[in-house]
């Protein structure tokens, strides 16, 4: 028995992931979330901008990232809206449009006095990778090839008019999987600029980006879905990372029962092959 | 013509840097003695593994990661597979090399070819076993996991630019039951690799690799430069951390010129 | 001559790159960076087609020999070309409805799939990897525990709303993390200069393919 509990067919932990992780999505118990003082000092940041002021959302992700990137996206832009805030979305990696696309995908419906062109507007992704960066820096327009995501004319766009070059941005919010990320904007952009830097990262990433955040190169982190769901508790609208929390809390409940299975079946054989 | 704003210090930190490497490398042609430098199991464990795909009759398979050419850490894992190549092309060992970026995959086939040739083998090379899978991250992913179910190697090395495919390719290469050797200086995915891999190099054992392997003093003298680079920066963390705990802003005031 | 001259193209472009990254006021090295720039994405496209046809030699030999899986090769090369010729000739570019909905209806759910499946192979590698062989590993569980609870709600949960082990997770991230991390990025990115100077000054010729000098 214990050289079956020491070597469980990979099989069998699968099927188990598959069916804890269904069951809490579909039965969720909603477990309290407590915003913890890295999310609480992203909220507050954003919270003490002034109303009206220009933000740059840089979508540095793909769809690998939706599920702990989109939430605190949607959460920021919820904030941001009732600021008046002004967004100007962009990104080095291909989904970038998409993403800032879905993102402000709850504006239609939730925000239906905000305009396309005058309160927000999807530069979308536009190719070279961390060399868009300085491009930015000289010229918006020029960079993205005078058209947005949605092959509009940006000189069309009257916010565009207020927005020459990123330098015109009152803050920088990010939102990465990896790289280019936030280092190729801490080195263009917020390092000489010193435009202050907002990071939600996904929970892998967090480790790497720490330094970064006690140096103050990013003033604030929103980390994984678990920052994405704290920042929708603090704006106050329950959102997709809230209701993800419980399966990944299952989740993490089966991956250390097999931990823990895994240990004492080692000794238990350890000991008796001793 | 003047340094741009910013990188002031910056320059000048690499510009005697950059002495260092010099001088150590010259001391090193000159002979002199240069300090040793500690194991690295993982390096040491390279001829290991080849040697137990030859005993086993299985192929090597290697991954220099998904960065571009720019990356460095690409450019370390060309080394290494330059001497992988040479080894298995010796032992008349399969090596399979897959690629996601097409520049990488034609410095691949290039290096792999000529470590044939080189070892009086040219007929050996099996061009079909140095692959260009696909640029899309996941599709890359999803071939190699393929290739590796298939081919089962028996040794699984993983040593470049990874990102979240890597514990992908970890897991499947342990369930093809390869030894694995796995190295990248991607901080978020260095921990999957030392939980799922044999040997893990971490940060920069990959880029002392080549030196290490070959042994040539030229390249050793450069490590040894590298580590007074990590003694500058020792210095300054501390000299930094003293002056900031005084309330001088100095250093850090020099470090953003 | 074979390798001096890659050798020499690899020093000046390099020094282009430092020189002008460092220096202002220099515009001719600047331009020479931007057209430099311009050329690799030109490279990075054009060689698509030679993997292309790597691919198409792999799995067109397996299909022509009817070798195991050659169905699954069929199809590579079907959806392959298939994409290739239609985002050419029909879709004329990446604005298109159709190629919007193969690429948001079709790759990236699969992108997302794949990037998925590491849930799996996570619950499986530290079922595997986590057993405390010695006291390093015993240290790593005791840590994997920690952060594992403290950062979703269970830990919480588990000890009736108290939130310690959210808190010791976060002391970890800020202090025996920071410091670990601050040390391995400051080592690698030191040690990606020193080989990138390497590279550049023709020490190190690897990449070049054979054994050095």
């Amino acid at each position: 028995m214990w050289e079956k509990i020491a070597n469980v067919d990979r099989r069998v932990i699968y099927a188990l992931m598959i069916l804890v992780i269904a069951l809490a999505l579909l039965n969720p118990i909603g477990m309290a979330i407590v915003p913890s003082q890295a999310t609480i000092d992203a909220y507050n940041y954003i919270e003490a901008m002034p109303n009206g002021s220009i933000v740059w959302l840089g979508m540095e992700f793909s769809s690998g990232g939706v599920t702990e990137l989109i939430p605190a996206a949607q959460a920021i832009i919820r904030q941001g809206f009732k600021k008046d805030f002004k967004f100007v979305c962009a990104g080095m990696w291909q989904q970038a449009g998409d993403m800032a696309e879905m993102a402000f995908s709850i504006v239609e419906k939730e925000f239906p006095d905000k305009q396309y062109g005058v309160d927000w507007v999807n530069i979308g992704y536009k190719p070279g990778g961390e060399v868009l960066l300085p491009a930015l820096i000289n010229d918006v327009n020029e960079a993205a090839k005078g058209i947005d995501h949605r092959q509009n004319q940006l000189s069309s766009l009257p916010l565009m008019s207020q927005f020459k070059t990123i330098k015109d941005a009152d803050l920088i919010i990010i939102f990465c999987t990896g790289t280019p990320g936030e280092q190729q904007y801490i080195k263009h952009v917020t390092g000489p600029l010193n435009i202050p830097l907002i990071e939600s990262a996904i929970s892998v990433s967090v480790p790497g980006i720490m330094p970064f955040v006690q140096s103050g190169q990013i003033k604030a982190l929103i980390a994984g879905m678990k920052g994405a769901a704290e920042y929708e508790a603090l704006v106050g609208v329950p959102g997709p990372a809230m209701a993800g929390m419980d399966a990944q809390s299952f989740s993490h409940g089966l991956i250390l029962l097999f931990m823990i299975l895994g240990n004492i079946g080692y000794y238990a054989t350890r000991n008796k092959k001793g | 013509m003047k340094i741009a704003a910013g990188y002031v210090f910056s320059f000048w930190f690499e510009a005697v840097f950059l002495a260092t490497v010099i001088v150590m490398i010259n001391r090193a042609r000159k002979g002199m003695k240069i300090p040793e430098i500690y194991k690295v199991a993982g390096l040491d464990a390279m001829d290991e593994a080849i040697g137990r795909c030859t005993e086993m009759g299985r192929p090597v398979h290697f991954a220099p990661g998904i960065g571009d050419v720019q990356n460095a850490q690409t450019l370390a894992a060309m080394s290494i597979l330059s001497y992988v190549a040479k080894q298995c092309a010796k032992y008349d060992t399969d090596l399979i090399d897959t690629n996601r970026n097409v520049i990488v995959y034609n410095m691949s086939e290039a290096i792999v070819k000529q470590a044939y040739i080189e070892a009086g083998k040219p007929d050996a090379f099996k061009p079909e076993n140095v692959r260009w899978i696909s640029n899309d991250q996941f599709a890359y992913a999803t071939g190699v996991t393929g290739i590796m179910y298939r081919e089962k190697p028996a040794a699984n090395l993983l040593l470049g630019a990874f990102w979240a495919e890597s514990l992908i390719f970890a897991e499947v290469g342990a369930a093809a039951g390869a030894i694995q050797i796995a190295g990248t200086a991607n901080t978020a995915q260095i921990p999957f690799f030392v939980a799922a891999c044999d040997y893990c190099l971490i940060g920069e054992e990959l880029y002392a690799a080549s030196a290490y392997l070959s042994r040539e003093p030229v390249l050793l003298g450069s490590l040894v430069a590298q580590d007074w680079g990590k003694m500058g920066g020792v210095v300054l963390i501390v000299l930094g951390t003293l002056l900031v705990s005084v309330g001088s802003p100095f250093l850090k005031d020099l470090l953003a010129k | 001559m074979k390798k001096e001259v890659p050798l020499a193209i690899c020093f000046i472009v390099a020094l282009i790159y430092i020189v002008s990254n460092y220096f202002t006021g220099v515009e001719f090295l600047a331009t020479m960076k931007d057209l430099l720039d311009k050329w690799y994405l030109s490279v990075d496209a054009i060689v698509v087609a030679i993997g292309m046809v790597n691919l198409a030699q792999i799995h067109g030999r397996r299909v022509a020999n009817k070798r195991e899986g050659w169905l699954f090769s069929l199809w590579l090369m079907l959806c392959m070309f298939g994409m290739f010729f239609v985002s050419i000739f029909w879709f004329k570019g990446t604005t298109h409805v159709g190629w919007n909905f193969m690429y948001n209806m079709i790759i990236s759910p699969m992108n997302a799939t794949v990037y998925s499946t590491l849930v799996f192979y996570i619950g499986s590698a530290a079922y595997r990897s986590f057993r405390i062989r010695s006291m390093e590993a015993g240290i790593l569980l005791v840590v994997a525990f920690v952060m594992m609870l403290g950062r979703v709600p269970l830990g919480a949960l588990l000890l009736g709303g108290n939130q310690a082990f959210a808190s010791m997770a976060d002391w970890l991230l800020n202090v025996p993390n920071s410091a670990g991390m601050r040390g391995i990025q400051i080592g690698a990115a030191l040690g990606g200069i020193a080989t990138a100077l390497r590279i550049m000054l023709g020490i190190e010729r690897g990449y070049l393919g054979g054994t050095g000098e």
